[in-house]
Order: structure tokens, then C-alpha cells, then sequence
């Protein structure tokens, strides 16, 4: 099913992104957004309907990846720092950034990594009872041209950034959650052979917690330089310095991919979203319970 | 000026001596004026003849004369060029104008310096005289004669025997994967590849590495035109260290009678490589200092050390 002659040419591109076999919905994604006649478009549609997992739809591989799309980056770990006590987001991001200024780090410019959660829609789910997954879309300004896609625990998908088009187009299949959006800005430095970006998490307009990606450009293999990391990691946040992140655990002796690394900011949203969550579950508490208080000095 | 006038130079004397020096000229070209008159107008032959011997005679007594005075002079003058440790060229520090052209105390500065790198030069040909391993070891210790007999053989190795002793090498280290190549005619090129950790470049000479570049994992080895880039170094700070000390371990590992054995101690030596990221320093117990993992692998034992933490 080789649609046009543009798409021909990008499968030559290269086996060495080829999808994991038995993920033909991401598949179809990345087929309709490679910019496929709309016939054959038109033609997925009808055989998809009225699911996007459709497992009879055949494999295509990485026809919209970007040729020059890296391989592999250097082994990073992202977390979460959390803000000093009696001190502001911004106060404790300050901190942070002065205490790597005085290692001898040096600023490289800028960053940003934003993430957008997708709901499955509800008239696209099957008879046989699936429940409605969640998926989001990525971007990193390190690789500009490129969109990452990732469900919870499942596969990472890169494709380019008509992505986000395609998205749209998806609306019957896939909406946008409410106000979902999640990112996190801040400062690159460079230390040695170390990238270290601090970054603000801000959910709409308020800063909600701070981010800490170190990189270790030399090593590709996650296990083989974590103990090299966690020193690097203790010499400037201390206490504060995190476990190993889930992904290393997933892949023995993998190489490591950028794709990895989205996967743990997507992680890492996720947990100060719940944080968030459960911050507002707390005040609504304490307001009921404030209320019924004034409620019981009422006399009756 | 003062310890050089107290050497003994008797400055009067020198001052006699040169206006000696300068009547003794002047007598010798009287002599050679005289000559070239020739006879002057005389009444008899004879006459003229007697006048011209008796004035020759008497301008070469005054040159005997002015010789004589000479070598007294001299004598008192007494040679302070010998009891000065630079020769004539302590003279130098008669110079009056001393400011303008600082010559002498130049001169002694560079006497100092030579004569000291002839002392640490003698010292160092001591010591690698004992290492028996050693290039230079091996190349003094070998005579004159011998030595240029020994680097051909080893220089026109055939190409077939080169290929079979890095294949050897490739399946002695199951985790090292080496690429033999030949882009520039006999000369091969080796492209190591260790694990997942890095790349090594070696640009071979018969079985002699000529040079090698490390570099990491995920870096480009290659040039535009697909041909190994054997020129630009490592983005990374700890693969450039690491060149650092293959280029080192080049010159260790040298037996110029048996290159294969060379070409196979190089070898183990980059494959402890394998834990460049995973071994910590052997002296400080650390993994980072200046940011850098430890980059030294001790020839003998192959133990990981910080550069700053060997020794
Ligand atoms: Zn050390």
C-alpha cells in the first residue's frame, strides 16, 4: 500500500525507525499526515471507523520522520525539584541556577518543552469495551522540526511537526482535554560534557513547579553511566537528588533515544498535575470544613 | 666591569700595546713604501744603490723594533681572556654601552639554559635507558648499523599478514568490533568500534599506528565524500581527553622487532575502554572531577584514574 510517489521515496529513509510491530494505529498517523492522496485517505477513514485501533490496517513505517531526525542523544535524566520552603518557583529556580554558575556552568540559550493531552472520543470507542485512552502531543525546542506523540506506558512516536495538523483533522477521533496544556521554560547550560536545563512548569498562567533535564552527551547507554550521573546530579541538588528514572529500567543495554526523554517530561507533568489535583482537593476541603464550622456556631 | 677589570687586566698596558700595534703598521707600510719607490735619482749607480739598501735596512729595523715593543706589551697586558669562564666572549662585558645592547648578560642567560638542558637531557637519556620497552630504549640499545636494517622489514610487511593479525585481534575481544579499511592504496585504516562506548580511528603504517582519534558512540566518523575522517577531533571533552592518552599509549607500547605484539597491547589496552562511564577512580573513588569521568588506564594494570589522580 505504497501510496504516492512522495511517501515511496520516505520509506527508503530508513528501517532504523521502524515501528514496534502491532502499533498499526500510530501506523495510520503517521500515513494521513505524510500527506496522502485524500482517495486514499478517505479510504483508511471508512476502514478504521469507528475505531482508530484498527488491527487489520497493514504496517507502515516512519513515513513522515524527518531524514535527518538523530538516532540518539546522550543519557538524560529529568525531575522534579521541589520549591524551598518559604521561597518562590522563580526565588528557588534562582538558587538553583546560581549554584551551577558557581560550578562553573556556562548559559547556552534558551529552552521550552510543551505537552498537549488528548482524550480518545467517546463515539470512536469500540463495542469491545476499550477504555478511552490518553494521549499526548509533544514538542521540544532541541529538535524544532519535530512533534512527539506518546500514549501513558505505550510507544513514543516522532513524526514532523504536520503533526499538529493532522490533530486537527483527527477531532472526530481524538479531542483536545480542557485548558490541558502544560510547559516548561527556562535556561540551558553547559558543563563539560553536561547539558543542564532548569525550567519553569507553568499550566496556564501560573508557575506550578520547577524541572531539572541533566544530559550526559558522551554515554548512550542508560545503565552504563547512572551511577557517573547521580554524582553530577548530588553535586548541585543535594537532597534533593532523584532515583533512577523509569525508562532506564525498561531497556537493558538500549541505546538512548530523545523519544526517552519525552517520556519523562510527559511523567513529569503528570505528577504535578496530580499534584496540582490534589493541592485544590485540599483547599476545597479545608473550605467545606471551614464553612460547616461557622455552619455549627449558628445557634440552633 | 669591576670583577672583570680585577681578573687582571692591566688597562694601561692594553692602551701602550694598541698604539704599539699601530707604530708597527706604519713602520711595515714605510717598508712597503720604501719598496715600492724604488731607486731614487742618484749621480752614480752606485751612489743610488747604497742609499736604497741602507733606508730598506732602516725601516725593517723599525718594524724589528716596533715587533719588539709589541710582545713586551703583551706580555704585561696578561690573557684575561682565558681565566674568564665564557673566553673572549666575557669581553663582552667591557662594552660601555651596556643599556643599548644587553649582549652579555643574554649571552650568560643562555649559557645558564643550555647548560641545564645538557644535565636534564643526560638524565632522561638515563632513564629511558632503562625502560626496555620503550621506542627510544629499543633504538639506542640496537647499533648504529643495525637499526635501519630492522624499520624496513617491518615497514613492507605485505598487506595479507597485516590482515590476518587484526583479525586475530577482532576475535580476541568479543566486545570490539574493527572494521579494517585500505582508501589511501597499502596504508589500512582501522575503525574500532567498543561496545556501545566509543569509536577509535587508526591510521596504520604497515603494522605501526601512525595516529588514532577517539571518538564517541553516536559522533560521525565519516567525512561528506563517506571516508573515514581521520582529522576532526571529538565534540566531547572526555573522547578528547581519551585521544589524548591513546596517542600516549602509542608511544609506550613500542617493539620495533615485534609490531604485532604492539599493535595487540595497544588493543587490550583501548579495550578497558568498555568501562569508561562505569569504573571510578581508583585513587579518589570518584567518578567526576572537572566534570570528566577518570580517562587514564594504567599501561600495566589497566586501572581507571582520573588524569589528575595518576601517577
Ligand atoms: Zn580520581
Amino acid at each position: 500500500m505504497g501510496g504516492g510517489a512522495e511517501s515511496d521515496s520516505d520509506v527508503t529513509e530508513g528501517p532504523r525507525h521502524a515501528l514496534p510491530r502491532g502499533r498499526v494505529d500510530w501506523a495510520l498517523c503517521f500515513y494521513v499526515s505524510s500527506g496522502a492522496p485524500a482517495s486514499i485517505r478517505a479510504l483508511f477513514s471508512e476502514v478504521v471507523s469507528p475505531r482508530v485501533g484498527c488491527w487489520s490496517t497493514p504496517h507502515f513505517s516512519c513515513l513522515i520522520l524527518p531524514s535527518s531526525w538523530p538516532d540518539t542523544m546522550g543519557v538524560t535524566c529529568v525531575s522534579q525539584m521541589p520549591v524551598a520552603e518559604g521561597k518562590s518557583v522563580q526565588q528557588t529556580v534562582e538558587l538553583l541556577t546560581r549554584k551551577l554558575e558557581m560550578l562553573g556552568a556556562e548559559k547556552q540559550g534558551t529552552f521550552c518543552v510543551d505537552c498537549e493531552t488528548y482524550h480518545t472520543a467517546a463515539s470512536t470507542l469500540g463495542s469491545q469495551g476499550q477504555a478511552g485512552k490518553l494521549m499526548y502531543v509533544m514538542h521540544n525546542s532541541e529538535y524544532p522540526l519535530s512533534c512527539f506523540a506518546l500514549f501513558e506506558n505505550g510507544p513514543c512516536l516522532v513524526a514532523d511537526t504536520n503533526f499538529d495538523v493532522l490533530m486537527v483533522k483527527l477531532k472526530g477521533f481524538f479531542q483536545s482535554a480542557k485548558a490541558s496544556k502544560i510547559e516548561t521554560r527556562g535556561t540551558r547550560y553547559q558543563y563539560c560534557d553536561f547539558l543542564v536545563k532548569v525550567g519553569t512548569v507553568t499550566m496556564g498562567p501560573s508557575a506550578r513547579g520547577i524541572s531539572v533535564e541533566v544530559e550526559y552527551g558522551p554515554c548512550v547507554v542508560a545503565s552504563d553511566c547512572w551511577s557517573l550521573l547521580l554524582e553530577f546530579l548530588q553535586s548541585f541538588l543535594g537532597s534533593h537528588t532523584p532515583g533512577a528514572p523509569a525508562v532506564f529500567g525498561n531497556r537493558h543495554d538500549a541505546v538512548y533515544s530523545p523519544a526517552d526523554t519525552m517520556v519523562q517530561y510527559m511523567e513529569l507533568f503528570n505528577k504535578i498535575r496530580k499534584q496540582q489535583q490534589i493541592l485544590w482537593m485540599g483547599r476545597d476541603l479545608e473550605r467545606t470544613s471551614s464553612l460547616s464550622c461557622n455552619f455549627s456556631q449558628y445557634p440552633t | 666591569m669591576a670583577d672583570v677589570l680585577s681578573v687582571g687586566v692591566n688597562l694601561e698596558a692594553f692602551a701602550q700595546a694598541i698604539s704599539a700595534i699601530q707604530a708597527l703598521r706604519s713602520s711595515v707600510s714605510r717598508v712597503f713604501d720604501c719598496l715600492k719607490d724604488g731607486m731614487r735619482n742618484k749621480e752614480t749607480l752606485e751612489g743610488r744603490e747604497k742609499a736604497f739598501i741602507a733606508h730598506f735596512q732602516d725601516n725593517l729595523h723599525s718594524v724589528n723594533r716596533d715587533l719588539n715593543e709589541l710582545e713586551r706589551l703583551s706580555n704585561l697586558v696578561g690573557k684575561p681572556s682565558e681565566n674568564h669562564p665564557l673566553h673572549n666572549s666575557g669581553l663582552l662585558s667591557l662594552d660601555p654601552v651596556q643599556d643599548k645592547t644587553p649582549l652579555y648578560s643574554q649571552l650568560l642567560q643562555a649559557y645558564k639554559w643550555s647548560n641545564k638542558l645538557q644535565y636534564h637531557a643526560g638524565l632522561a637519556s638515563g632513564l629511558l635507558n632503562q625502560q626496555s620497552l620503550k621506542r627510544s630504549a629499543n633504538q639506542m640499545g640496537v647499533s648504529a648499523k643495525r637499526r635501519p636494517k630492522a624499520q624496513p622489514t617491518t615497514l613492507v610487511l605485505p598487506p595479507q599478514y597485516v590482515d590476518d593479525v587484526i583479525s586475530r585481534i577482532d576475535r580476541m575481544f568479543p566486545e570490539m568490533t574493527i572494521h579494517l579499511s585500505r582508501p589511501n592504496g597499502t596504508s589500512a585504516m582501522l575503525l574500532v568500534t567498543l561496545g556501545k562506548v566509543l569509536k577509535v580511528i587508526v591510521v596504520m603504517r604497515s603494522l605501526f599506528i601512525d595516529r588514532t582519534i577517539v571518538k564517541g558512540y553516536n559522533e560521525n566518523v565519516y567525512t561528506e565524500d563517506g571516508k573515514l575522517d581521520i582529522w576532526s577531533k571529538s565534540n566531547y571533552q572526555v573522547f578528547q581527553k581519551v585521544t589524548d592518552h591513546a596517542t600516549t599509549a602509542l608511544l609506550h607500547y613500542q617493539l620495533p622487532q615485534m609490531p604485532d605484539v604492539v599493535v595487540r597491547s595497544f588493543m587490550t589496552w583501548l579495550r578497558s575502554y568498555i568501562k569508561l562511564f562505569q569504573a571510578p577512580c581508583q585513587r579518589c573513588g570518584k567518578f567526576l572531577q572537572d566534570g570528566l569521568p577518570p580517562t587514564w588506564r594504567d599501561f600495566r594494570t589497566l586501572e581507571a584514574f582520573h588524569d589528575t589522580c595518576r601517577q
